[in-house]
């Protein structure tokens, strides 16, 4: 099976991006997770970890990090729901055809679930020492997982593809 | 008979106007270069596998973080990082972390190395199970990073002064050059030509 | 602007690429070379970064490895970390423990025949308490390099305790000769006049004598003449004397962990060198009565008893105490004692020829025409005994050194009334004093009682 159609698809995808670009800002600006051992504690926010990175000359690590947790999902959210939302509305301005491939390209730099995962395998690690309370954003962050492998769920690329515009020829003189 | 070409990322067929030497095509839907083929598709991948391959030793060899609690500093590698997490009975993790950060690069490189090989040898042979692997190298790429989230957290945690500090170590840096480069070398590599019959080398 | 056109066209439907321009001819090679192009240097640059700074490997030997661990314990210099242990093993003779650590690079200029190194643990040890931090950091092993341009090392022998003068260490070493410990140990302080100005290093037998190195620091090392003198301040001093207890404690310091002092008495002589020799005397009171012997007057009183008269008793006069009794031995032909008593330099003045001598230890009885006479000095020389001595009021010519006496055995009433009004002898050379002596044996006491002379008091 090549593509299934699936009625009402971009009215839900658009809607389960506009819901986790919420999550992400939501997860990006709390705290994450308060990290407490013998009486000094940490709250840190997600941006935190990219920072300090940064502070220790680990500067392309820290950048690579940041792109790959907030900075590529948030581009390919946005870009996404701009054009589902462009779609949804009929409307088909030339550029979205190349926007949505570059979109395309963008997706598996997004590593949403493999920083979750990350975060996971950083928690037991540090359990075993000291009290970790997992935050707002923590939870934001896995609702954003959910609801933005949802949206690129709820409608076929096919689908958007057909309704994107396709240039006119023109015939060089 | 005029030639078509399916675009790559959105599947429009369109009609190639001319052939003349130089001529960049574009699809008039999405805006990628239509070729029928990559050019000197191995060569990208090979350069940056290569590359990869390069800083893959450095990036077990070197420490990517090191540990220092009331003043005793204690730096790991990342296999000493899975070692450590076996020892304290995670094995789970332990199996996880293993697999992500020295098996999939691993698998990375040596797959796509492999693929590239065999492309010129006996191309007929498991073209199926070929893409499949390509399919699976594909995905699996990015998931090498968790070592790599990993380790920003505890280093955005774990920065309490004397009592306990965690700071990064060039192998960490050297690791996620490993897998930016095998991510960039699969997505260079045309799976098409698995199904291309006995190809020249830069065709 | 331009409409969607949907998926479902016939071929000849189909659109048209897009051409946009030319490009040149390619290159044969991609330009993506680059990339491993830069990785393998900034592998190379790693690796070479790597095994430069692989540092120097040393070996020492160590008789313990207790709280050692192979790649972990660091090796320190005041303080930070200059490398980490290797390896840890049992030495060829199995009698000792070979440990292997490698070096920053840099601290290879620094292994020089006096490095030494020594491993830090928390210890209780005669300088006190040391090496707290390691109950928490884990022990490790402690480098104080040698002086520079020492000779190039890679095998050393660790030291079992850390050395006192570690680190740059400025001061000024000195030899105390003693024939017992008596409570020093090393780390010991030394102290000058209540203060703390150095410490006892090592000690070792030199024949039947003790030989003890004691390290005085910097600041202090001008206290040291060449002719001061030492002693030991360990413990404690208790004498039980008719006077009272005389408890004399020279601090809590020395008290537990035993100690040395020391003084220059009378006036200070040049500096003292590095490496001399000083006598340790048992206690302050020695020490002293060793300077003082080189002064006073040094006199023989002969007796045919010795009648109570001990090494320290008071020489008085006039109830005053203006010298001591120094030694006391048998003639040698057995038939008289000999009593080498000092009068201290003040009071030389008040012995003259015609001085008489007594023995005021204990009580004597006179029964006499005139009654029962007790006579006593005083109740302190009733118990311990003494000598004093009176000069008729026409002094006679003053005495010197090694002058013989008679010890009357006890006082003659017409002596406690002289008074003569004495002045320091005019200078010039006194007269010797020979005393006829029993037995017919001639001859200044000093050929007599050289064994006296020349004994040294412990």
């Amino acid at each position: 099976m090549l593509y299934r159609e699936k009625p009402g698809g971009i009215e839900r995808a658009l809607t389960l991006t506009v819901a986790s670009l919420l999550l992400l800002a939501i997860a990006n600006f709390s705290v994450f997770m308060t990290f407490e051992f013998a009486g000094r504690d940490q709250g840190n926010r997600i941006i935190s970890g990219v920072g300090n990175l940064i502070e220790l000359g680990y500067a392309p690590l820290g950048l690579l990090i940041f792109f790959a947790s907030v900075l590529a999902p948030l581009l390919h959210l946005s870009g996404f729901g701009w054009v589902l939302w462009q779609t949804h509305r009929g409307r088909a301005p030339s550029y979205l055809g190349p926007l949505y491939r570059h979109l395309e390209i963008l997706r598996p730099w997004a590593m949403l679930e493999v920083y979750l995962l990350g975060i996971f395998v950083a928690v037991i690690k540090l359990s075993q020492l000291a009290n970790i309370d997992l935050g707002a954003g923590f939870w934001a962050y896995l609702g954003l997982i959910v609801t933005s492998t949802a949206s690129y769920d709820a409608v076929d690329s096919r689908e958007i593809w057909n309704r994107l515009p396709i240039k006119e020829e023109r015939v060089p003189a | 008979m005029t030639a078509v070409i399916a675009c790559t990322v959105c599947t429009l067929r369109s009609i190639m106007p001319s052939f003349e030497d130089g001529i960049v095509a574009h699809c008039p839907r999405c805006g990628e270069h239509l070729r029928s083929r990559k050019p000197y598709p191995e060569q990208r991948t090979w350069a940056l596998l290569i590359a990869a391959a390069l800083l893959y030793v450095p990036a077990n060899y070197f420490p990517i973080m090191t540990v220092t609690i009331l003043g005793k500093a204690q730096s790991e590698t990342i296999l000493s990082g899975v070692e450590h997490l076996y020892g304290s009975g995670m094995w789970e993790i332990a199996t996880v972390v293993f697999f992500a950060s020295i098996v999939v690069p691993l698998l990375k490189i040596v797959g796509l190395s492999a693929l590239l090989v065999r492309l010129h040898v006996d191309p007929a042979l498991g073209r199926r199970e070929r893409s499949r692997l390509f399919r699976v190298i594909e995905y699996v790429g990015r998931w090498s990073m968790i070592d790599m989230f990993m380790l920003s957290i505890l280093v955005a945690l774990v920065r309490l002064g004397e009592v306990a500090t965690i700071d990064p170590g060039i192998g960490a840096t050297c690791f996620a050059a490993v897998v930016v480069l095998t991510m960039f070398a699969a997505s260079s590599f045309d799976p098409r030509v698995i199904w291309d019959e006995g190809r020249r080398p830069g065709e | 602007m331009s409409d969607s056109t949907t998926r479902d066209e016939v071929e000849d439907e189909l659109p048209t690429a897009v051409i946009r321009g030319k490009r040149g001819g390619r290159l044969s090679f991609s330009t993506l070379w680059i990339i491993p192009l830069v990785a393998a240097v900034i592998g190379l640059t790693l690796a070479y970064r790597a095994w430069e700074e692989r540092g120097v490997t040393v070996t020492i030997s160590f008789q313990n490895a207790d709280g050692l661990t192979a790649g972990k314990t660091p090796i320190r210099y005041l303080g930070v970390s200059i490398g980490m242990v290797e390896q840890i093993n049992v030495g060829g003779e199995f009698d000792d423990v070979i440990v292997t650590a490698r070096l920053h690079r840099e601290s290879a200029t620094h292994l020089v025949k006096g490095t030494r190194f020594w491993i830090v643990k928390p210890r209780l040890g005669t300088g006190g308490v040391s090496g707290l931090s390691t109950l928490v950091s884990g022990d490790y092993i402690a480098m104080d390099p040698g002086k520079k341009g020492g000779g190039a090392k890679k095998k050393f022998t660790g030291l079992p305790e850390p050395p006192l003068d570690a680190f740059g260490w400025q001061g000024i070493r000195v030899e105390l000769h003693a024939n017992r410990l008596h409570g020093v140990e090393v780390g010991s302080p030394v102290i000058y006049r209540d203060v703390i100005v150095g410490a006892i290093g090592r000690y070792k037998f030199n024949g039947e004598k003790l030989v003890l190195e004691a390290l005085i620091n910097e600041p202090y090392r001008n206290f040291v003449r060449a002719n001061s003198r030492f002693w030991n301040a360990s413990g404690f001093d208790l004498k039980a004397g008719v006077s009272g207890v005389k408890f004399h404690l020279e601090s809590a310091i020395t008290f537990i962990q035993g100690g040395v002092s020391f003084d220059t008495f009378g006036k200070q002589g040049e500096a003292a060198k590095e490496g001399a020799s000083f006598q340790l005397y048992s206690n302050k009171e020695q020490s002293k009565a060793s300077y003082l012997e080189q002064l006073g007057l040094h006199i023989t009183l002969e007796a045919s008893q010795l009648g109570s008269i001990e090494e320290g008793d008071p020489v008085s006069y006039r109830e005053m105490v203006v010298g001591r009794v120094l030694n006391h031995d048998l003639h040698p032909d057995g038939r008289s004692v000999g009593i080498l008593i000092q009068i201290d330099t003040p009071y030389e003045k008040f012995v003259r020829s015609n001085t008489v001598f007594w023995n005021t230890s204990g009580i004597s009885a006179d029964l006499s025409l005139t009654g029962f006479h007790i006579h006593t000095n005083s109740l302190e020389s009733l118990v311990k005994g003494g000598v004093a001595f009176a000069t008729p009021d026409s002094t006679g010519e003053p005495v010197a050194r090694g002058s013989v006496f008679e010890l009357h055995p006890k006082a003659r009433d017409s002596w406690q009334g002289w008074s003569p009004s004495l002045e320091s002898p005019p200078k010039g050379e006194p007269v010797k004093l020979h005393h006829k002596v029993e037995g017919g044996k001639k001859g200044d006491a000093l050929h007599w009682f050289k064994g006296l002379f020349s004994k040294k008091h412990q």
